[in-house]
């Protein structure tokens, strides 16, 4: 009876262990080395200012969907904080990159406080439309001259919310009371950094440049 | 309804158990397979669809390409001015089949009169082919008609390309799954079907338990129930409630526990009774002797005296009365226990109780004696003297308790089974806890009397099968009622008499 007790014991254990890691198993994807580079952070016209360059935007699988004409959306944000949880600014950039493989024809829409359209049939352009980051406003200049830390985050999905309704129909996952829809989830196809921190600074020691005259107006400011 | 069998219940329940396992694993089996095989990615596939996109897209190059080719054999002729005049579109049809293009649809555009389309259209200068900016899955031929060198007037050529999108669908579908699936869409279907499978084993597993408890629950009741009466408690009952074999097993299980009880109350009862009769009998043995002696004795006494004191004769005369008196009465009560420990043993043959119990009424013609006998009643195994002997008990009794203006009642009455006989008298009727004991011997309510009489009647009674009880009825007095067991023999159809 003991023995039989034992057992059954040990083949529970192993059922939960088994269960427990399929479901740590597969992860999230933490995605490719995306980085910024070139980065420059400086005050114009009491606003706080960002140039950088992002490095690796797109990884092989995002190239790929890209090229087979699928619709890629990129989610760049960035935020100052005065501590671990004081978070002072917050800027993002939403920008969607659609491919229209039969006119080899590439759109960029930015999504900003000011949004801004790229259309052309070269992707090189697009790629470096896409890293190039110029004159992002961060907000106004703090008051205050203590440490601050510029944090960023990229997020990009090669899978726009109608795939997501197509590939849910093929499916069939959009019946009612789907068995699978308490087990699968089709939203982990994007790829990111998480929040990385990218500079400390103090805005006095921030060069401050003049804006030149043909230069576009800076976007307004925004605050959280 | 009646209810099913406890056999029944539990061979549904098992088939209801296996087939609903069986059913839902197999239901699950087929919707996971199916998931799997609309999951499965694989490199020819990948290929195939890729492919497919590649002849797409020729196919729309080559396409835009005719289209090209016959918006400008179409432009400035003079076929598009006359049929964009007479809105006879049929030259341009046969100039389009010559292009294989019989498949677009025709319009005749003004800036006037179509403001929308003219506007969507990239140029109106020179022939032009372009994807609608509105609408994706139409590709379009727009050709100018010119006057004087201004665009007055458009052919606007559309083609579906629905097949085309529908192939750009699929590959984007494909690679959206290869991208979820390399990312463990298949361990996600694996660990849904491991839970549901899990899920349907502890529910298949927990109806069987409570299968199992619903099944034992009564038996281990039963099993109480045997421990306790092993343990001399025969006031143990499992309690009922179930109406099945084990229903009925609970039901015999505590109607035994009441035969046992019953049986042992009668056991200890005929042990006292036999008790009290060998101690009346002892008793009557010893008393009865000397009694015959005593009163000779005394009687001697008083016939040798031959004094002449008058005082002393008076006193001699006196005292020898009382001696005798006390005697007779001694010899009375002797006789009393006699007859109780000499119960005789019955001589049962059929009679009619109605002629029994007005032999016994006609003996007592003073009193107020009320009858109320059924019209017809089945014989019954008697012995008639000792029934009478019971009447006599129950009327004198009646008699004594309602005092001489006192009222009685004797009924009959046939019930299904047995011959109810009730004496109900007009007296003060008999407090409840003497109810209880009032046929033990020597238990008596009245100031006189050994307590015999009621003790003899229960015994003629039983002797005959028969079992009597007292209680007062709501118009007042007491009621003793005695029923007698109809024999089979002379049984007849449960008639109840009013």
């Amino acid at each position: 009876m003991t023995v039989q007790s034992d057992n059954l014991s040990k083949c529970t254990h192993l059922i939960c262990l088994a269960l427990f890691t399929l479901m740590i198993g597969p992860g999230p994807v933490s995605g490719q080395q995306i980085r910024l580079d070139q980065m420059q952070i400086y005050v114009q016209s009491d606003t706080l200012k960002l140039d950088a360059q992002i490095d690796t935007l797109f990884s092989r699988r995002t190239l790929d969907a890209i090229e087979t004409g699928m619709t890629a959306s990129i989610l760049i944000q960035f935020r100052l904080a005065a501590g671990p949880r004081t978070i002072l600014r917050h800027h993002p950039i939403l920008t969607r990159l659609e491919h229209d493989i039969w006119e080899g024809e590439y759109r960029v829409v930015r999504f900003s406080s000011q949004p801004d359209t790229l259309d052309t049939t070269s992707f090189d352009t697009v790629r470096a439309y896409c890293a190039q980051l110029q004159g992002i406003p961060l907000g106004p200049l703090p008051e205050s001259d203590r440490q601050l830390t510029l944090q960023y985050h990229i997020e990009v999905n090669p899978i726009s919310p109608e795939q997501q309704r197509r590939t849910r129909r093929w499916l069939n996952l959009l019946e009612r009371w789907s068995l699978l829809e308490f087990f699968i989830q089709l939203n982990r196809s994007s790829e990111g950094t998480g929040w990385v921190d990218l500079l400390r600074f103090t805005p006095s020691s921030l060069p401050h440049i003049l804006p030149t005259p043909l230069e576009s107006p800076s976007e307004p400011e925004q605050t959280p | 309804m009646t209810p099913l069998s406890l056999r029944w219940r539990v061979i549904i329940a098992l088939i209801a158990l296996v087939l609903g396992t069986s059913l839902a694993f197999s239901y699950l089996t087929r919707y996971f397979l199916n998931q799997g095989i609309l999951f499965r990615t694989n490199v020819e596939m990948a290929q195939a669809l890729n492919d497919a996109l590649s002849l797409a897209k020729e196919n729309y190059d080559d396409r835009k390409r005719r289209m090209n080719e016959a918006g400008n054999r179409l432009f400035g002729s003079q076929t598009l001015q006359a049929a964009f005049e007479t809105g006879n579109s049929v030259p341009i049809q046969t100039e389009l089949q010559a292009h294989r293009l019989q498949d677009l649809e025709l319009q005749f555009l003004t800036p006037g009169e179509n403001p929308a389309e003219w506007s969507a259209i990239p140029s109106v200068e020179t022939p032009v082919v372009f994807k609608h900016p509105e609408k994706a899955n139409l590709l379009c031929l727009a050709v100018p008609i010119l006057q004087g060198g201004t665009p007055f007037g458009v052919l606007l050529a559309t083609a579906r390309i629905d097949q085309l999108l529908n192939v750009e669908n699929a590959v984007h579908t494909f690679k959206h799954l290869e991208i979820e699936e390399s990312e463990g869409l298949q361990q996600d279907v694996l660990l849904g079907f491991l839970v549901t499978t899990v899920c349907i084993v502890i529910l298949a597993c927990l109806i069987g338990i409570r299968m199992g408890f619903g099944i034992t629950r009564p038996l281990y009741a039963l099993i109480k129930g045997t421990r306790e009466m092993a343990r001399d408690n025969l006031d143990y009952r499992i309690p009922p409630g179930r109406d099945d074999e084990i229903g009925l097993l609970i039901e015999s299980f505590n109607r035994m526990a009441e035969d046992l009880k019953e049986n042992r109350r009668k056991r200890l009862e005929a042990e006292q009774i036999a008790a009290w009769r060998e101690i009346a009998r002892r008793l009557a043995h010893e008393i009865k002797n000397p009694l015959t002696p005593i009163q000779l004795t005394v009687q001697q006494m008083r016939d040798k005296y031959d004094g002449t004191d008058p005082g002393y004769l008076k006193l001699v005369q006196d005292c020898t009365e009382i001696v005798t008196e006390e005697v007779e009465n001694l010899r009375a009560l002797v006789q009393e226990f006699a007859n109780f420990a000499r119960m005789p043993s019955l001589s049962l043959a059929p009679h009619d109780l109605n002629a029994v119990i007005l032999d016994v009424v006609r003996l007592y013609p003073d009193a107020h004696i009320e009858l109320d006998l059924a019209s017809t009643l089945p014989e019954l195994n008697l012995d008639p003297d000792q029934m009478r002997r019971v009447l006599i008990n129950l009327i004198e009794n009646g008699i004594d308790a309602s005092g001489s203006n006192g009222r009685m009642v004797l009924t009959t009455r046939t019930q299904p089974d047995t011959v109810l006989l009730t004496v109900t008298d007009s007296g003060p009727g008999i407090s409840f806890e003497d109810q209880e004991r009032i046929f033990q011997p020597y238990v008596s309510t009245k100031e006189s009397g050994m307590g015999l009489g009621l003790a003899v009647v229960r015994g003629i009674v039983e002797e005959h099968e028969g079992h009597i009880s007292v209680t007062n009825p709501e118009s007042g007095g007491a009621r003793f009622e005695i029923q007698l067991p109809v024999p089979e023999e002379s049984f007849q159809s449960p008639e109840v008499q009013p």
